[in-house]
């Protein structure tokens, strides 16, 4: 009699075990996947491995630039620059510049042959600039395929000062620009940059000419200025 | 009790026995089974509730270029990382070791150029002419040898209209801005150059193809000037951002120099003097013919 029962448990038992592990499960042909997709991600992230780490740091750096629609005065510009970036995407800085004296080419070409000294005008002697940054684009770059360096492209506003001979007037800049990081520290950067302040306006009649006598600065009317200027720069990371 | 009896007996016996043995292996195999399930969900627990701890030393990467032997075949940026080494005796252990994200990326170019031609219209404006404002149209078209070197003819037509000084200088100062060359159109060649190819990202979420390639060639301005239209070198660079296979947005600034003498203003004939124009445009470019995925 206890064969029997043992018989009929290990029996029980067996079919319990089948029952567990061999389902089948049948699923309509329709239902079925005939051809192969990439993955879509809700969140994808693109760069899993920065080279540059910006976030959290400093950069410091120096740059030239002409002032593109500068009619008048000389054109070349020198100046420093400071960010501080609090993010990979968001920086923020500090934009010091100044300008070379002289006068353009055109200017010196009228003062040439007509006699007209632009210099009695007002000139612009320096600027000083807050400076955010937004840097949507970082990539790398292969260069011949012998070298990868890396690139962030932003959109820049600033907001400051534009000194010139005998006062200072608050001034807009909005640009953009391209970094080019060739190690984790030395960049270089090119912006691209439109000023928009008020400045005096340097056509003043019969003050310009050596017989004419010299005119106070005050003198010459002022209206809002549009400059463009493109500038070149070398900066360091740390 | 007889021997025939006896005998059925034992088989019987044995029989049960054997399938004793046979239910109770399947048994043990299926819980074996579930324990490896509860193991594997143990795992996952352990990776849920501890982050992989860092015990990595991850240097900058080191990019690495591709090789060069097919032109279809575009860059390998590999990022290098030293890992220390992890000892793993139990299945715990695997969590201590770095996750797959630091591994090489070798892509495909999604827009080929080699064989096509690109067809490249734009509007832009002369940079660097302070008395007027020069907007205009960009029309290049240019045939690619390889997927680095290129031909292409450039053509740009410009409308002028004087700016604020302009009006101000002629007012007050009774000069004529017309003494200041500007251009009214180009036409040239020039041979481009693709050096440098790269991919950029969004905001980190879509990666965007581009390019970046230097150009020279020469061709005829025609300005303001006394002589019109003038012999006018070019040098240029850009950069070509790929939406699809065959269409990209692409950006140049260009160089044009020549030498012009000005027209005559108040009674004074000014000298021949060399000039130069920084002209930026912006616009699509079309590629042609189609290529198929590969």
């Amino acid at each position: 009699m206890k064969i029997w029962i043992s018989l009929l448990l290990s029996g029980l038992i067996s079919v319990s075990v089948y029952a567990q592990t061999e389902k089948e499960i049948e699923v309509p042909d329709d239902e079925l996947a005939k051809e192969s997709v990439y993955a879509v991600f809700e969140d994808a992230i693109s760069v899993k491995n920065r080279n540059v780490i910006s976030a959290k740091r400093f950069d410091i750096g120096i740059f030239g630039g002409l002032a593109l629609t500068e009619p008048i005065f000389n054109t070349m510009k020198f100046g420093l620059a400071g960010n501080y970036h609090l993010s990979e995407d968001h920086s923020v800085g500090l934009i010091f510049t100044i300008n070379n004296s002289g006068l353009s080419r055109d200017a010196q070409e009228i003062k040439n042959t007509f006699n007209l000294d632009y210099m009695r005008a007002p000139k612009p002697k320096m600027s000083i600039f807050g400076d955010y940054n937004y840097k949507p684009f970082y990539g790398k770059l292969s260069i011949t395929k012998n070298a990868v360096i890396n690139t962030t492209i932003y959109g820049s506003l600033g907001l400051g000062m534009v000194q010139f001979d005998h006062k200072s007037f608050p001034g807009i800049s909005l640009g953009v620009g391209e970094r080019f990081y060739f190690n984790s520290h030395f960049s270089i950067k090119a912006d691209f940059r439109l000023f928009m302040h008020n400045a005096p306006i340097p056509f003043k009649g019969n003050v310009l000419g050596p017989s004419n006598p010299a005119p106070s600065y005050s003198d010459f009317d002022e209206r809002l200025t549009f400059t463009s200027n493109l500038e070149l720069g070398l900066n360091y990371l740390f | 009790m007889d021997l025939t009896t006896e005998c059925k007996r034992n088989k019987i016996k044995f029989t049960a026995v054997g399938l004793f043995v046979v239910s109770f292996c399947l048994s043990i195999n299926s819980w074996s089974q579930n324990s490896d399930d509860v193991e594997i969900i143990n795992l996952d627990s352990i990776y849920q509730n501890s982050t992989p701890k860092k015990n990595i030393t991850q240097k900058p990467a080191e990019p690495v270029a591709a090789p060069s032997q097919q032109t279809e075949i575009l860059e390998e940026q590999v990022e290098a990382v030293v890992t220390q080494d992890v000892k793993v005796d139990e299945l715990k252990d695997l969590s201590m070791l770095s996750p797959f994200s630091e591994v090489s990326i070798i892509q495909k170019k999604l827009m080929p150029k080699s064989g096509r031609f690109q067809a490249f219209a734009a509007a832009g404006l002369t940079t660097n002419t302070p008395w007027f404002l020069n907007t205009g149209l960009k029309l290049n078209f240019g045939y690619h040898f390889t997927e680095n070197f290129a031909l292409e003819l450039s053509t740009l037509f410009l409308s002028s209209s004087e700016r604020e000084v302009a009006k101000e200088i002629r007012e007050n100062n009774n000069l004529q801005p017309e003494q200041f060359i500007y251009t009214k159109s180009y036409i040239g060649a020039d041979l481009l150059w693709t050096p440098i190819y790269g991919k950029i990202t969004f905001l980190n979420k879509k990666i965007i193809p581009y390019e970046m390639y230097f150009s020279g060639g020469a061709g005829t301005s025609n300005t303001n000037s006394v002589e019109k239209n003038v012999p006018t070198f070019h040098l240029g660079t850009g950069q070509v951002f790929t939406i699809t296979k065959s269409m990209a947005f692409r950006w140049d600034y260009s160089l044009n120099i020549f030498q012009a003498t000005a027209l005559s203003s108040n009674g004074v004939i000014p000298e021949k003097g060399s000039y130069n124009d920084l002209i930026f445009t912006a616009g699509v470019s079309f590629f042609f013919p189609e290529v198929k995925n590969r």
